[in-house]
Formats: structure tokens, C-alpha cells, sequence
């Protein structure tokens, strides 16, 4: 048994080893440096008003969370969001955690995060003031009143995204109104990629083309179908997606779609996708190997954990030279990782879901109800390949697809679903 | 005999090897029995709305592994089989993340067990997982069907099915509800004798305003198995049928529970109104590092109706601490002291999955201050501002801002800061 456990141990140590290799091999040339500074998180508060409620809110980093609570907050998987709700109605309103976080911890939760069994044996001791003090209180707040303290929510690093429901009462108490305040603050500690790339000069002025809809169709279905490599060498997964939207937008339609950030690569990413391969646990952030388009590796990827490291999504995207009624145009590829396999070529890899077009559905769904998408539509471009006979991506993984880009336009404004516009270029099926 | 021993374990670390070796390259090929063999299609639940028609089907963990041909659920994958007709004029469009928005892919099962088979085996078993997958296009006039690959939870599975088809104008959306029972799991609220809960005599039918006034009549708090010893405050009231209860509980993300009543259990439950819940469910946090991450809701029927609605007491405890038990009753190291936290979350809860009705506040009698603790029977320290949350149930989505507030009596707010 014991001899089981040292060659288990051994085997993921080389793995470990290989795949920082691997990581460092593939590292895109971003800068390093992350623009947001640590120190005072309360200098990164937002503040919103409507309708008599003022909401504040900032989010401690780990370490200044760390700081704050005397405990490894974030390691624990848990974030506190600090709000102020000041209430300068006729009546009282109240506070909805579950808008925020529908599973979020509660402050005693938190604070006997690491409590063992033989610690409960004195109930009381999982009392702790400190702790019940940091949190809200009641959840109402009453006219002319301001509340202030933690919501502790599960932690999602890089950008945090999260409304604050407010429901108020007319004097009466029978009529109700809801007033929700959507906030996207910036945490400092991760490098995330978007934030090192320089939109303005990716291309030149004379570079830019708006499209109509005849060459956005022309234009994007005579792309090339595929990512390369570095070298701009070989074929690999099909480019099956095109968004339409600013950076901003397509960022906060997917943050809202539950989608994460990226981290760029460097030495403590790297260690931290060591670690959760070797675990299986999350880190949900992971950097993730660049593919080539236009002569460049991604601009900006995002992912999406499932269970573990070996099932999440993987989206990438590239800015065109092209845009459509003054908005920027992507191509992009996404994949589903359903596990990992070992390569000749990059040692280890996530195998993709063969069924790209399967991907690619799951990801109109998904961004249709996060209520992040006004129009879709489809263009050709990456060409039939069927089951029977697939096609390799880079690492060797089969895929098939009925040869179809997706085109999505993203908003950062919430649609209704039954407000989506489908836009009959091509049809698919 | 010494070198007997040693050789016997020779031969059985070479069978060990032997089997490890064989299941790491199996060279079984793909089989699987016909659904037809099921009573899947037979027990289907139908439902039928404008030009669509929708019947789902959930089989059981040992049905489930005869169709596929794999342990499916040993993944913590349930597949529900459903089938769409279309007769509206245009084709419909299925949406797959309406049942669970990180459904599974068949490629994505097929790759999971994969060990099990040999390549061939695999290859065959990836054809039919696509050739019995839910398609997402319903051609006009067409029936389709398959399976879709979720989530297992246990108990009766809810789900929605959304369908958009092309109307005059803008698509038209329907969207179904589905409770489906899965054969082999028994919830405890199905064993209880709901007729003779209560004498005939016993059962008083009463208007709103009277229940505010009957609801302080009734305890405070959960007794142990003999009555001797206080439990915690019950400081949730809902009202609603049983079946409106069961299906709003699911909507919400609850679990249906089955518990043993052996001594154990009863020995350590809460009792009310002199016997154990009626039904318990649970809820569990997903992506978390915490060991804990439960919450549990007993549910007592009372003898009251509020203008005939069944009127039932409950209670929420939510555990802190790492898990040491599992699946027993005791599931934390200790629970969450601050009980009004579990009562404040269901609030929320049951009004973000749009089935509440309207909400009144009454009190319990008890008012425990954080400063000073009390303990229940159960040796657990909790405290409270005494509220009670009376909460009106619909089987019919309500939207956040419809919901009615009752001006009873004011929120509690004996644990604010400032005093």
C-alpha cells in the first residue's frame, strides 16, 4: 500500500514538474505588474443611489482580508463584500443577502470555519462576538438609517460581480418595489489578462473596416477555420464563435454569465494550477495555454469550472480589425474539457468534448439566460466535419461540427429572454 | 504452514495485479439493454401547453445502469428522458440548460467511463449516447426524444423544460415544471398517515386574522422524544397544501429526506406537538470549501387551516463546524447558534424562487440575547430576537415585487448594532 502511495506521489511530482515546463513554454508575453494596489480596499468602494437608497460597496483582497479577520478568508474559499445602505425613504427597506450570494456564509459560519469536533464540546464557544459584529445585523434598515458591515459570499477572484436587492414597502406595508444595484469591483491579487491588453493599438487607425452585414458574412466566413501555433503552423480547434460588442460589455456579459477571469501566466499562477491538478480541487482562475490567430496569442480568455480543473469551459477570443456598426468584432473557439490526457506535444492536456457545436450551444444558452445577449445569428466558415471522419486539434483531440459560427451580440445591459433577436444569415441545422 | 501463508499471498498479489490490470485495460465491449424493456415511456409525466407537449421520465440508479450500460450515478449523473412534440407550424428550439444550466454532455459521460470498455467498447458506447441524446430542434409537426444528462439529486427530481418557437412576431417561450418520482426512494413525509394526524374534532379552520392570534397559542419551541427537555424556538410558519409544500421546497433547491426512525434518531430529533417531523428536507451548498454545508428543515403539520390551507410549524438548522457524521443527524461539529439567520434565509429563499405569496411577522415568546446564550436539549447554544416569519405559499410563480407583507407586527430588530 505504502509502496502505492510513493510511486503515486513520484508520478505526480513528474507531472507536476512537466507541466510547469509546459505552462512556461506557452507563456503570452503580457506584463506582469496588475494595476490595482493593496493597502486601503475602502479607497476602491462604488457607490450607487436610486430612488432614496444610497448602496457603498468594497471588497477586501485576501491579504486585506487576511488583515481585517485574522484568518485565511480566501483560502477557505470565502470573500467578504463590505456595504453601506443608507435609507433616506419615508419607509423601511430591506436588505436581501441571497441576491448577493444565494448560498453566502454567515458570520458564525465564518468565524468557526475551522472548528473540530472536541472544540464544539463547549457550545458556546462557537459564539463569537467579533464576528457577529463584522456582519449586518438585521437585514432591515429603517428610514433615515445607514447599515453598514460584511456579507461573506463564496469567492470569486479577479473581478467580483454581485447585486444588492433592496425591497421597500409603501406606509402601508402592502405594496412592495425592488430596486437592484449590479456592481463589478475590480480585487486586486490576480493578473488578469484583459487588463494588459492595449485595445486602442492593436491595430492601426487605417487598419479599422466597418462591416455591413453582406461582408461581415463574406468577411467571417472566409476566415481561416482554425487556431495555429505559435508558429503559425498546423490546424487546430475550429474558431466557431464571433461576438460583437466593446471589451467592457462582452467582460461584464460573461462575468455575469458566471463565466471567470483569466490569470496571465506567471510563476504563483503556475504553482496554483500545479496544485489544484494534484488535488483536482479549483482554481477556477487558472491560466490557460495561448492558440493563435491573426499571428497572436488569445486577448482574452475566460473559463468556466464545473467540478474540478478537468471540467470546465474554455473560451478564447481575438479583437478583428473589423466592427459592426462601430463595435469591435471577435473571433473566438470555445471547448469543453471532459478530462486530461497525456500528449506527445504539450505532455499533458485537457481533452475537449469532441462535439464543439454541443460547446458552442451550451454557451448561446448560457449567455442567453445571464439576460447577456440581444441578437444571434449564424455565419459558415469553419467547415462540415463529421463524426465518422474528425478532424485533430493541435494536441490531437478529434472534433466534429456541422461547420457553423456563432454569432453573438453581447450586452451589458440585460435582455429578456424573450426579448432575443435571432438573425437569419445561415442556418445551421 | 509459514511458507503455505506466504505463497497464498504471492498468488493473491499477482490476482490483484492481475485485476487491476484487467479493469485498467478492459477489453469488455459496449452493451447496453433497450429502453424499451423500461416502463420509462409507461410512467412518463405529460405535460401540454399551446402547440407543445413535453413527457419526462427519471430512471432509477439500477434502470439507469441497464439503459446506459454504466454505473451513471456513482458520478453524481442522473439522466432524465424526455420527448418533445411540436405542433406549432414552425420548428422549436429545446433549451438543455433549462433542466440544469452544467448539464453533462454525452460525450463528456462517454469519456467517464470509458475505463470500463475497450476502445471498440467506447466508440460504441459514444455513437449511442449520441443517438439517444435530446436533441435541441423540434422540426415542425415532429416528436422528439432522448435523454439529457443532469445532476443526481435524491428523491423527486424538479426540473423546468423551456421551449421557444417561432410565433407571429416575437418567439413564443413556454416554459414546464416537472416533478418526477424516481422508483427506489421513499421520502420520510410519504410514510406519514397524513389522514390521522388529527381528530376530525381537533381541526379548526381559521380566518388571517385569527391565525395571528392562534399562532402565540402555539409552543414556543421543540421538546426531546419525552417532552423533558426544551428545544429550539420554531420560528417559521407556512401556509400551504402538503403538495404545494413539496413542490415549492424542490423549486427552491431542497432535497427530500429519508431517514431511519430508529432510537438513534428519534432519540436525538425534535419533537412537536409530541412526535418527530413530518417531513425534513435538505439543502446542500455546492462549490465550497467548507465541510459543512447544510441546511436542514423540519416541517410539523398543526391542526390549524387558514381558510382551508394547512398551516405547519418548521424549523431550520444549519451546521458550522467540519461535518463528522455523515447522513446521520447530527451532520456539523455544531450548529449555527443564530437561529434567526436560517429562518431570514428561507424568507429569501422561498421569495427568490418566486413562490412566495406574502409574509406576516409574529413572535415565538422567546428572546435569547447574544450576550447570554441558551442551550437546547441537544446541548446546541443558540440565540434569537424571538421572531417568527408566517410565510403564504403559491404553487404559481408570484414576482419579487408582488409579494404582501401582513402588518402584524414590526420585524424584530433586538439584535441590531446600535442597541
Amino acid at each position: 500500500m505504502k509502496f502505492h502511495v510513493r510511486m503515486l506521489l513520484i508520478n505526480f511530482m513528474t507531472i507536476g514538474a512537466l507541466l510547469l515546463l509546459a505552462a512556461c513554454a506557452s507563456s503570452p508575453t503580457y506584463h506582469p505588474d496588475s494595476s490595482m494596489p493593496e493597502g486601503d480596499w475602502k479607497a476602491r468602494a462604488q457607490s450607487q443611489q436610486a430612488n432614496g437608497i444610497e448602496v457603498t460597496a468594497a471588497v477586501p483582497s485576501a491579504k486585506e482580508a487576511r488583515e481585517l479577520f485574522g484568518m485565511p478568508l480566501y483560502k477557505k474559499g470565502i470573500q467578504p463584500v463590505w456595504l453601506r445602505i443608507s435609507n433616506s425613504r419615508e419607509t423601511g427597506v430591506n436588505f436581501l443577502p441571497v441576491g448577493l450570494d444565494p448560498q453566502y456564509f454567515t458570520p458564525l459560519e465564518v468565524a468557526n470555519a475551522d472548528l473540530k469536533e472536541k472544540d464544539a464540546a463547549n457550545p458556546t464557544n462557537v459564539v463569537d462576538e467579533f464576528f457577529i459584529q463584522q456582519g449586518l445585523g438585521t437585514l432591515s434598515v429603517e428610514p433615515g438609517e445607514t447599515r453598514t458591515g460584511f456579507i461573506f459570499s463564496k469567492l470569486d477572484e479577479g473581478t467580483k460581480a454581485f447585486n444588492v436587492d433592496i425591497i421597500g414597502s409603501a406606509i402601508d406595508g402592502s405594496i412592495r418595489d425592488f430596486d437592484t444595484f449590479t456592481f463589478f469591483i475590480p480585487v486586486p491579487g490576480l493578473n488578469i489578462d484583459h487588463y494588459n491588453v492595449d485595445w486602442r493599438n492593436l491595430y492601426a487607425d487605417d487598419e479599422w473596416t466597418d462591416l455591413d452585414d453582406q461582408q461581415l458574412i463574406e468577411i467571417f466566413e472566409k476566415m481561416t477555420c482554425c487556431v495555429t501555433d505559435k508558429k503559425g503552423k498546423g490546424s487546430g480547434d475550429p474558431l466557431n464563435l464571433v461576438i460583437i460588442g466593446k471589451p467592457r460589455d462582452i467582460y461584464t456579459a460573461f462575468i455575469r454569465a458566471g463565466w471567470d477571469e483569466t490569470e496571465t501566466v506567471t510563476r504563483t499562477s503556475t504553482l496554483k494550477t500545479i496544485g489544484s491538478f494534484l488535488s483536482g480541487g479549483e482554481y477556477r482562475y487558472s491560466p490557460i495555454s495561448g492558440l493563435y490567430v491573426f499571428g497572436r496569442p488569445q486577448d482574452v480568455a475566460f473559463q468556466k469550472a464545473r467540478v474540478n480543473i478537468h471540467e470546465r469551459n474554455h473560451l478564447r477570443l481575438w479583437m478583428s480589425s473589423a466592427t459592426y456598426e462601430g463595435e469591435p468584432v471577435f473571433i473566438g473557439q470555445i471547448s469543453r474539457d471532459i478530462g486530461v490526457r497525456f500528449t506527445s506535444k504539450t505532455i499533458t492536456t485537457h481533452k475537449i468534448d469532441p462535439d464543439v457545436d454541443e460547446t458552442r450551444e451550451y454557451l448561446l444558452e448560457n449567455l442567453v439566460y445571464a439576460q447577456a445577449l440581444e441578437k444571434f445569428g449564424y455565419v459558415g466558415g469553419v467547415g462540415e466535419v463529421s463524426f465518422d471522419n474528425p478532424k485533430g486539434n493541435l494536441t490531437g483531440d478529434p472534433w466534429f461540427s456541422d461547420g457553423h459560427r456563432l454569432v453573438l451580440w453581447v450586452t451589458s445591459e440585460p435582455v429578456a429572454v424573450d426579448d432575443l433577436e435571432f438573425v437569419e444569415w445561415r442556418r445551421p441545422y | 504452514m509459514y511458507i503455505m501463508l506466504n505463497r497464498r499471498w504471492d498468488q493473491l498479489i499477482i490476482l490483484g495485479l492481475f485485476l487491476v490490470l484487467s479493469t485498467a485495460c478492459s477489453t469488455a465491449p459496449y452493451r447496453y439493454e433497450s429502453l424499451e424493456n423500461f416502463g420509462l415511456k409507461q410512467r412518463a409525466v405529460t405535460k401540454q401547453q399551446d402547440a407543445i407537449q413535453v413527457r419526462a421520465s427519471v430512471p432509477s440508479m439500477e434502470e439507469a445502469e441497464q439503459i446506459l450500460g454504466f454505473p451513471i450515478y456513482k458520478r453524481g449523473i442522473q439522466p432524465v428522458w424526455l420527448e418533445i412534440t411540436n405542433n406549432s407550424p414552425n420548428r422549436a428550439r429545446f433549451v438543455h440548460v433549462s433542466v440544469d444550466r452544467e448539464y453533462f454532455s454525452p460525450l463528456e459521460v462517454a469519456y467517464m467511463h470509458k475505463k470500463q470498455f475497450s476502445k471498440q467498447g467506447w466508440q460504441d458506447m459514444e455513437r449511442h449516447l449520441m443517438d439517444t441524446a435530446m436533441p435541441r430542434l423540434i422540426p415542425a409537426g415532429e416528436t422528439r426524444s432522448g435523454f439529457i444528462y443532469t445532476h443526481a439529486n435524491t428523491g423527486t427530481k424538479s426540473f423546468n423544460v423551456d421551449v421557444f418557437y417561432s410565433g407571429t412576431g416575437k418567439p413564443v417561450y413556454e416554459e414546464f415544471t416537472f416533478f418526477v418520482n424516481v422508483p427506489g426512494f421513499v421520502p420520510d413525509h410519504a410514510t406519514v398517515d397524513w389522514k390521522n394526524l388529527y381528530d376530525k374534532d381537533s381541526i379548526r379552520d381559521v380566518s388571517i386574522e385569527q391565525l395571528r392570534t392562534e399562532l402565540r397559542e402555539l409552543p414556543c419551541c421543540t421538546t426531546n422524544r419525552e417532552g423533558s427537555g426544551q428545544g429550539q424556538p420554531v420560528n417559521i410558519v407556512l401556509v400551504a397544501n402538503g403538495i404545494e409544500v413539496l413542490q415549492t421546497m424542490l423549486r427552491a433547491g431542497w432535497s427530500e429526506t429519508s431517514y431511519e426512525k430508529d432510537d438513534n434518531y428519534l432519540n436525538n430529533v425534535n419533537y412537536l406537538f409530541g412526535r418527530p417531523p413530518d417531513a425534513v428536507f435538505r439543502k446542500s451548498r455546492g462549490r465550497s470549501t467548507l465541510t459543512t454545508d447544510r441546511n436542514e428543515l423540519s416541517l410539523w403539520l398543526t391542526p390549524l387551516r387558514n381558510d382551508g390551507t394547512g398551516v405547519w410549524m418548521a424549523q431550520i438548522k444549519h451546521a458550522i463546524g467540519q461535518r463528522y457524521k455523515i447522513n446521520e443527524i447530527f451532520f456539523g461539529a455544531a450548529q449555527d447558534p443564530d437561529i434567526d439567520d436560517g429562518r431570514n434565509f428561507l424568507l429569501q429563499n422561498l421569495w427568490y424562487s418566486q413562490t412566495l405569496l406574502a409574509v406576516a411577522y409574529s413572535d415565538t415568546g422567546l428572546a435569547v440575547p447574544v450576550s447570554n446564550p441558551k442551550l437546547d436539549f441537544n446541548n446546541n447554544a443558540f440565540f434569537t430576537d424571538g421572531g417568527r416569519i408566517v410565510m403564504w405559499l403559491s404553487g404559481d410563480p408570484v414576482a419579487l415585487q408582488d409579494v404582501k407583507n401582513f402588518d402584524w407586527d414590526k420585524q424584530a430588530t433586538i439584535r441590531s448594532k446600535e442597541q
